[in-house]
């Protein structure tokens, strides 16, 4: 056994350096690559949440709710020696001389943070001091960006609402960051003491008020046995909800990455495949030649076991060490929506990457092993091809199984990866006929250019099997980057030109009602505009009934916070589905409510059911008497739930309006230290933060893609290299009846120009045919091709196969005609 | 008088084909003494090959047998007549079969790493040096002339130091004067070593200088 092993790994270096070991090994460190990397990051984020499940959250339990929370369930969990603590937040503008700027205010009782630290460097120090509780009062701990925006340094002052606060320190960092709306905003630290002369909380205000509790898990346990029934406003958060839901998340995103690593993979498989093949067929006496000389077949066998073990080792060696590059790279690009620093992987994605090179090795070489090993030394006396047809499509059986496994190891999911395979083969059959159809298309074509073009096209048709796996290896990662390129640049478009130079860039929150007509009275007069104002109120669903007073289920929708309005008139961007408007004497009346088709479709809700809310501690019921379809892309406030005007005009609201405003106004500024209490978003900025994140993470994704497509150059190598014996043979012909070296060039360029041509038009059509498909039925939006990635996608996918087949073609021609005549 | 180191026993060989059975060789017998040089000599398509793998193991008959080295070979599995290939058997192809991307001292180290012989480069540069090579030990074979691969397949063949050597002709995809100088190599190796020497070959000088010739017409030996 060690003689074969060794004599297999002496064989194995002096063949390192031959083209088919060189095409295998670089396939396998590629799908290696492509594997770790993208496991090393998402390793990384899972640990992140693991250790974070728990900061993330601020405490081991949160009651959480639009309301003021009972002080009952503090003094409860109190008695049963729970740690607790309490946060107000909410949104509101922090103004300075210099500046304003939307903040996340958080208020906070003396005993938070529960979990986690609040980081600050206080005024005058330049330590980070992690063991502060709450700040002093008429003081706060405020983000640096928010310094920044306000020209204030620690010190000095700034205002929230109606009172002024010296900032007592720079925030660094705190637990339970939050999520959702509050998210968007930098954030001030205030001592909870301090709300009420702030006045920015009013009736109707937006605010998210938590009660923390830290303590055993079965502490906790009881003490949430005994408070929950008495629960109806409140939504309870456990640590476990939080890294099942971050955990999904991840494992959703990861599971993507995955599907644009397991391209490369399955590219790289491919390209393993007729490497491997090659390799076979050039050797396929060695065995024989062995065994005539005295080895046996465990000698043999053991040779080239530890041939692939050795090939193995070292496509994971180097493969996850540039998949940690990879990762890194990965992680450069999305350090604009990732916060915080994240911690080292485990050795998981090394076993990953270890898996997938056996897996090729094992679908790609293993049945090459058998055919080599059935081959008897009496060959060695004969010329005779030994592989028949019938074998071949038992080794493609065989790795299509082999891979099959796999997937399923890799995501578990049987649904999944049945979805993945079916996919794939329609999209192969899809660039298939349209290849097969392109390249018989050549043969058709008129002969111009002389006796070159002629040849290089016949080449084309000739060789048109490789060919076309040429067409389709190459088309899966070229349609996938253009897929990619031309959603994420359509996506994005089309929401900047739905912003028209009338649309609102601005919106403003939290007007109350003793505040409309001055504030009515500001645009008339510094603005010269008069928007609409509507009302927001903010209600929890807490009851759902037929007409014949039968209970409805309508599942999350319940116990939800919502933001209600009413009308007299159906809103614009609205259109009545079913059922109708009220009329003037339900306007009267009537207490009715319109609820949007696809909400009330998914609550099971019929016309002229009750619905029961509850606003400010009072319940009321209203009937439902129309459903509405919405036109959520529009820039104007849209609501599921809208009330008649009797049901709603006594109830506490605020308003909320939108306008253009100049580039070079000041007046919103203005406007903000006139009224510090109402919010202001600037929607640009909005869309920049979106984009910010679209355009990151589908960076991220298409450099992942573009592993498939340097996959796809591999193959495209290896499938020019195996025939590489046939061209040079041909070459060597007509070089004998003489051709010249220009010539075979011509032919060459013609070839590999026309199949240029005809894999990156396939991938083209095939390409936009998805866009589009994604962009009217997904998005549901208008799609027009983007003429610069499709140019890019054109010219990239030609030149690169043109160039890549005139240089395989450009080495043989350096071998002289009579070596390659004479064998 | 010298001990018999072959002997073939009514040894005949059929293949199938699409006219149905064919026979290759048809019920030859033979023996040889060690240390003799012997031909088989035959137009293309005799059976000579097939006679000749016969004999060194590397092919079974279809009915006979063959005794080598005074063990019934024919009886045995791959395995066991690998076996016996590896410390007595030599073999020379005509198209060399040298490991294209081993240097020459590589190739000829093969066998006696198969046999797991610890001195093996040592035996491997004297076997070289034996067939005048001993200045192209690192060359690998696209670096080496047709007459030079052949006498590093020599090399391997004898390196091993076998009891017979089985050459296919040897000299078939050479020019005349490598031809002649494999030629005196093989002779010189049967006449110092005593190796038993039986080369295939459709050369009747080669099968002059022969001690016995078989000649094979149709599979069967001519008298």
């Amino acid at each position: 056994m060690l003689n074969g092993i060794l004599f297999g790994l002496k064989k194995f270096f002096s063949e390192i350096g031959s083209g088919d070991m060189v095409i295998l090994f670089s396939s396998l460190i590629l799908s290696v690559t492509a594997i770790s990397g993208v496991g090393f990051l998402s390793d990384r984020f899972q640990r992140s949440i693991q250790e974070q499940a728990s900061i993330v959250l601020g405490a081991e339990m949160v009651f959480r709710s639009g309301a003021p929370i009972d002080d009952r369930y503090i003094e409860t969990a109190e008695l049963m020696d729970i740690k607790t603590a309490e946060t107000i937040s909410f949104l509101t503008m922090a103004l300075s001389d210099d500046g304003n700027i939307l903040s996340s205010i958080k208020a906070v009782s003396g005993t938070y943070p529960l979990v986690g630290n609040v980081e600050v460097v206080l005024e005058g120090q330049t330590k980070l001091n992690l063991g502060l509780k709450q700040p002093l009062e008429s003081t706060v701990w405020v983000e640096d960006k928010i310094l920044e925006a306000l020209n204030t340094k620690p010190g000095e002052s700034i205002t929230l609402g109606n009172k002024s606060f010296k900032v007592a320190g720079t925030l660094i960092d705190f637990p339970d960051r939050s999520t959702g709306f509050l998210s968007f905003s930098p954030t001030i630290i205030a001592n909870d003491f301090d709300l009420e002369e702030m006045g920015v909380i009013q009736a109707g205000s937006r605010v998210v008020y938590r009660q923390l509790y830290s303590a055993e898990a079965s502490q906790l346990e009881s003490f949430l046995a005994d408070v929950e029934d008495d629960l109806n406003e409140v939504r309870v958060q456990k640590v476990s909800d939080i890294e099942g839901q971050l955990g999904n998340s991840v494992n959703e995103s990861s599971q993507f990455a995955n599907l644009a690593a397991l391209f490369t993979i399955l590219i790289t498989l491919v390209s393993s495949m007729i490497a491997a093949r090659r390799y076979a067929k050039r050797h396929l006496l060695n065995p024989p030649l062995m065994k005539v000389f005295g080895a046996s077949k465990k000698f043999i066998l053991w040779s080239q076991i530890s041939q692939l073990i050795m090939l193995i080792l070292m496509a994971t060696i180097i493969g996850c060490s540039l998949g940690f590059a990879v990762q890194a790279l990965l992680e450069s690009i999305l350090s604009p929506i990732i916060n915080r620093e994240l911690p080292p992987p485990t050795a998981r994605p090394l076993w990953l990457g270890f898996l997938t090179a056996c897996c090729i090795v094992v679908a790609a070489c293993v049945p090459y092993l058998r055919v080599l090993g059935r081959v008897e030394p009496i060959r060695l006396l004969r010329k005779e091809d030994t592989q028949g047809s019938k074998s071949e499509a038992s080794i493609y059986l065989f790795s299509f199984l082999v891979f099959g496994l796999f997937l399923f190891f890799l995501f578990n999911d049987p649904a999944l990866v049945g979805s993945i395979l079916f996919a794939l083969l329609g999209l192969i059959l899809l660039l298939a006929g349209v290849g097969y159809l392109l390249i018989y298309a050549t043969k058709l074509s008129p002969v111009f250019g002389g006796y070159g073009w002629l040849m290089g096209l016949r080449n084309l048709s000739k060789r048109s099997s490789e060919n076309l796996l040429q067409v389709i290896v190459f088309g899966v990662s070229l349609t996938f980057l253009i897929v990619l390129a031309e959603t994420r640049s359509d996506l994005v478009n089309t929401w900047r030109s739905s912003l028209n130079e009338d649309t609102p860039n601005y919106f403003f929150f939290n007007i109350q009602d003793y505040q409309l007509k001055d504030v009515k009275s500001f645009f008339d007069e510094e603005m010269e505009v008069n928007p609409k104002f509507t009302p927001l109120i903010r209600g929890r669903l807490i009851g759902a009934s037929s007409a014949n007073d039968s209970p409805i289920d309508v599942g999350r929708m319940m116990q939800r916070e919502s933001n209600l309005t009413w009308f007299s008139e159906l809103p614009e961007n609205n259109s009545i589905k079913d059922g109708s408007w009220w009329d003037t004497e339900d306007d009267e009346n009537n207490a009715l409510i319109s609820v949007d088709a696809q909400a009330a479709q998914s609550m099971g809700l019929s016309i002229g059911d009750q619905l029961e809310f509850n606003v400010a501690g009072e319940n009321f019921t209203v009937t439902v008497k129309n459903f509405r379809e919405i036109a959520w892309e529009s820039f104007s406030p849209n609501f599921f739930f809208v009330l008649s005007p009797a049901a709603a005009k006594e109830l506490p609201q605020s308003y909320i309006t939108s306008l253009k405003v100049n580039d070079d106004s000041e007046a919103v500024d203005v406007f903000i230290e006139r009224f510090p209490t109402i919010t202001s978003v600037d929607l640009e900025s909005a869309l920049d933060q979106i984009r910010t994140v679209i355009d990151t993470a589908s960076t991220a994704v298409q450099y992942i893609f573009v592993l498939s497509l340097l996959a796809g150059v591999l193959t495209l190598v290896a499938s020019i290299f195996s025939t590489v014996e046939e061209r040079n043979k041909e070459n060597a012909v007509m070089k004998a009846m003489g051709a010249k070296q220009s010539d075979i060039l011509k032919i060459a360029l013609a070839e590999f120009g026309a199949l240029g041509l005809v894999a990156s038009i396939t991938a083209l059509f095939v390409a936009i045919g998805f866009s589009a498909y994604i962009s009217i039925q997904i998005f549901e939006t208008s799609y027009s091709p983007n003429s610069a990635i499709i140019s890019l996608g054109l010219l990239g996918g030609f030149l690169l196969i043109l160039l890549t087949g005139i240089f395989v073609v450009y080495r043989a021609l350096a071998v002289p005609a009579v070596q390659t005549l004479r064998g | 008088m010298n001990k018999t180191i072959l002997e073939v026993s009514n040894v005949t060989k059929n293949v199938s084909s699409p006219e149905g059975e064919l026979t290759i060789v048809n019920d030859i017998s033979l023996s040889l003494e060690e240390g003799v040089f012997a031909s088989i000599l035959g137009p293309s398509g005799s059976g000579k090959t097939t006679l000749l793998a016969i004999m060194a193991g590397l092919d079974l008959p279809s009915r006979g047998s063959v005794k080598l080295l005074d063990k019934e070979i024919t009886s045995l599995n791959e395995d066991k007549r690998a076996q016996i290939r590896s410390k007595d058997v030599g073999f020379v192809f005509q198209s060399f079969h040298l490991l294209p991307r081993l240097s020459a001292l590589d190739n000829v180290m093969m066998p006696l790493e198969i046999l797991g012989a610890k001195d093996a480069k040592e035996r491997a540069l004297n076997a070289l040096d034996e067939v005048g090579l001993s200045k192209r030990t690192g060359h690998v074979p696209h670096q080496l002339s047709g007459g030079e691969k052949q006498r590093v397949a020599i090399a391997r063949a004898m390196v091993k130091n076998p009891s017979i050597l089985f050459a296919d002709e040897p000299t078939g995809n050479l020019d005349q004067s490598s031809t002649d100088n494999i030629l005196d190599l093989l002779l010189g190796i049967n006449q110092q070593t005593k190796t038993t020497l039986v080369v295939v070959t459709h050369d009747q000088q080669l099968a002059a200088r022969s001690d016995m010739v078989f000649e094979l017409q149709e599979g069967k030996l001519k008298c």
